[in-house]
């Protein structure tokens, strides 16, 4: 991604002197988490500038509900990081501080005008806002909030100059907004050659003859159209598929030519690969991890659902008063186990496998969207098993 | 029976229960006279400390851009008291002088605690406050020190005085441990029910120690009097000072902005963090 240091969008944005909006658009999956998580990581490192400057980030996201799609969440965050990283902006927040001490809360309104008032902040200061996945942001004041952020940039004689860097795909709304953005860089436009390098890095190992090697590779980067997680989605089956096994040059482009294209049929068939040869009780077992999951009002941490499996799903059970059923139902070795039901779909967040880390869906909105209908579709055959067909 | 100065100052009833009776000032009131107490008040040496501080400077901000501190200085509030405090290094000293040097409400009373005694610190301040009172009110203000001190020290025991010797008993009040000049001035700035605009700085009243704490505590409640008073004291936290804290706006460094934590989300950043209160 050392390409993003030289973009001509880039080097505009960063070098000039005043505040000023860099919008990173792309497809889902196309790497624009990737290359945000990317920039923060080494932007101490590539850009002088940043080293004494004030770096604050919020990660969009549907995953935790409420709590990482809404305005005033995001408002909250970003401003706390200021605040965390310099005292000096505290006489910003300190009049609405106090009014809100009392209640606990704090006006959607007043937080835009507390980040607002960083343009008339009285000494030099540079300031880094990382905003991604903008598209899983509320639909309700994603204008608002876009407006904000191009109204921080308006003041070319500012002392504080902030540097305000956005992912997200293309959504409605933000369209009218983004007409105004001048720097804009499009992933599906940039990431041509690392989609490239990646390619050739697998299709090596398969050891393929130099013209299917080209075909392969040639329709890789025809279909992929910008969205890496499915060159990588791609990869997975393919040396699942064909590695270390005897295979046809042709089995191996015909394979790839009947993998989807589109990246939520690839999700779904592997959402539907789960059941394959798999005993009863695993695909009962995942059934129940994702409904906990995804219908869970907060996230749950592993032992819980461990806890929640042990208990028999059926209204017909006739429980003893003992703990012995529940402690003989609790499911041993329960990370592997949620891999094994839940493939790629369920992962434990954290960084250990800790059974009080808590568990989330992983993967796209769309396919979490694709997932609650197919359970819910599980669900309604399983209970009306005559209406089936 | 004890003879104080002329033998018609007589004091009665006090060796056995300190019960102090019918006795007269009238010696010591002579000395109440403005321009004479003064004259018999140590002089302190002039605090030529020089802040070397901006208040521009983002550090500063805290204090400097803090809605309270811009409030004290505001116009709009002729009666302002405030405590500032901090941990050592948050430069108070050279924030209170340079607030001092800022300052240009009335008289200005700049003090700063750290190397100088109680004493000469309760000798300035009662010189301050005779100073912007006038003579009617100083002659009752030093009146009620004098006699407040005399008080003390008879309790502690009888004094033997030959005829006339003023300047020994002056000395005797004066020169006195700066906790029982305090005492006695806790209970003299009473008499105040009028005084000129002035401000007050003071710099470290927490080495003042509890009855520093009870004269500023009685001090700020006399503001009332004056149609300009503004007080600004520094400490660091500590006991002596607890009363006035809750009593009086107080700016802590950082205290504040640390609270602001818990109000925020558990929200998860880019870097995975998470950010519990």
């Amino acid at each position: 991604m050392t390409w993003f240091w030289e973009h001509k969008q880039y080097k505009a944005w960063s070098s000039a002197h005043y505040s000023d909006l860099l919008l990173i658009e792309g497809k889902p999956g196309s790497g624009k988490s990737t290359l945000t998580k990317y920039f923060m990581r080494n932007l101490l490192e590539r850009e002088p500038l940043a080293n004494q400057a004030i770096v604050a980030s919020f990660f969009y996201s549907y995953r935790d509900r409420n709590l990482h799609t809404n305005h005033a969440n995001m408002l909250r965050s970003i401003l706390y990081d200021v605040l965390h990283e310099n005292e000096s902006f505290f006489f910003h927040f300190q009049s609405l501080y106090r009014k809100t001490l009392p209640r606990g809360t704090w006006p959607y309104d007043s937080l835009k005008n507390i980040l607002l008032s960083f343009k008339k902040h009285p000494t030099e200061e540079r300031l880094y806002l990382i905003i991604d996945a903008m598209d899983e942001s509320d639909d309700k004041d994603r204008r608002d909030i876009i407006t904000l952020l191009r109204q921080l940039c308006g003041n070319e004689h500012s002392t504080c100059v902030v540097k305000i860097f956005v992912a997200s795909r293309p959504i409605t709304g933000l369209n009218h907004n983004v007409a105004e953005v001048e720097h804009i860089i499009k992933m599906q436009d940039e990431n041509g050659p690392d989609i490239l390098k990646f390619a050739e890095s697998f299709l090596g190992k398969l050891k393929l003859s130099t013209t299917f090697h080209k075909k392969t590779k040639d329709y890789i980067i025809q279909y992929a159209q910008g969205v890496f997680v499915w060159v990588y989605l791609v990869q997975n089956e393919l040396l699942l598929n064909y590695h270390e096994i005897g295979y046809r040059n042709q089995d191996i482009y015909d394979f790839l030519r009947s993998l989807p294209t589109e990246l939520d049929e690839f999700y779904e068939r592997m959402f539907r690969k789960l059941e394959e040869n798999k005993k009863q009780q695993d695909i009962q077992d995942g059934v129940r991890m994702f409904q906990l999951v995804l219908f869970s009002f907060r996230p749950l941490r592993a032992e819980e659902i461990q806890q929640a499996l042990a208990i028999p799903d059926s209204t017909d059970i006739e429980y003893s008063p003992s703990d012995e059923p529940f402690e003989n139902g609790l499911i041993q070795e329960f990370p592997k186990r949620i891999i094994h039901c839940g493939g790629n779909f369920l992962e434990i967040k954290g960084i250990r496998d800790s059974p009080r880390n808590p568990i989330a869906f992983s993967g796209l909105t769309r396919i979490k969207e694709m997932v609650l209908f197919n359970l819910c579709i599980k669900q309604f055959t399983h209970s009306f098993p005559d209406l089936k067909d | 029976m004890i003879f104080l100065g002329r033998p018609e100052v007589s004091l009665n009833g006090l060796t056995n229960d300190l019960t102090i009776t019918n006795y007269s000032l009238a010696p010591v009131e002579e000395q109440a006279e403005k321009s004479t107490f003064l004259g018999l008040l140590p002089l302190a040496k002039p605090d030529t400390h020089i802040s070397s501080i901006k208040p521009d400077d983002p550090k500063l901000y805290w204090i400097f851009r803090n809605e309270d501190f811009i409030r004290w200085k505001s116009e709009d509030y002729p009666q302002e008291l405030l405590l500032c405090g901090g941990p050592p290094g948050c430069r108070m000293t050279d924030i209170s002088s340079h607030i001092a040097n800022q300052e240009t409400n009335g008289a200005v009373f700049y003090f700063c605690c750290n190397s100088v005694s109680i004493t000469t610190f309760a000798h300035s301040v009662l010189r301050h406050i005779l100073k912007v009172s006038d003579d009617p009110q100083a002659k009752s203000i030093t009146t009620t020190f004098l006699s407040s001190r005399l008080h003390k020290i008879l309790k502690q025991g009888p004094l033997h005085f030959h005829d006339g010797d003023l300047t020994t008993i002056m000395t005797k009040i004066l020169n006195a441990w700066g906790g029982d000049l305090l005492e006695a001035l806790t209970k003299a700035v009473t008499q105040i029910k009028k005084i000129n605009e002035t401000s007050i700085i003071i710099d470290g009243i927490d080495k003042l120690g509890e009855e520093g704490a009870q004269f500023l505590e009685k001090m700020c409640s006399q503001a009332i009097f004056s149609p300009k008073f503004k007080v600004l004291l520094t400490c660091q936290p500590g006991p002596h000072t607890e009363n006035l804290v809750a009593k009086v706006p107080c700016i802590e460094y950082d205290k504040e902005r640390q609270g602001l934590g818990t109000f925020y989300p558990p929200v998860v950043s880019l870097s995975n963090q998470c950010r519990l209160p």
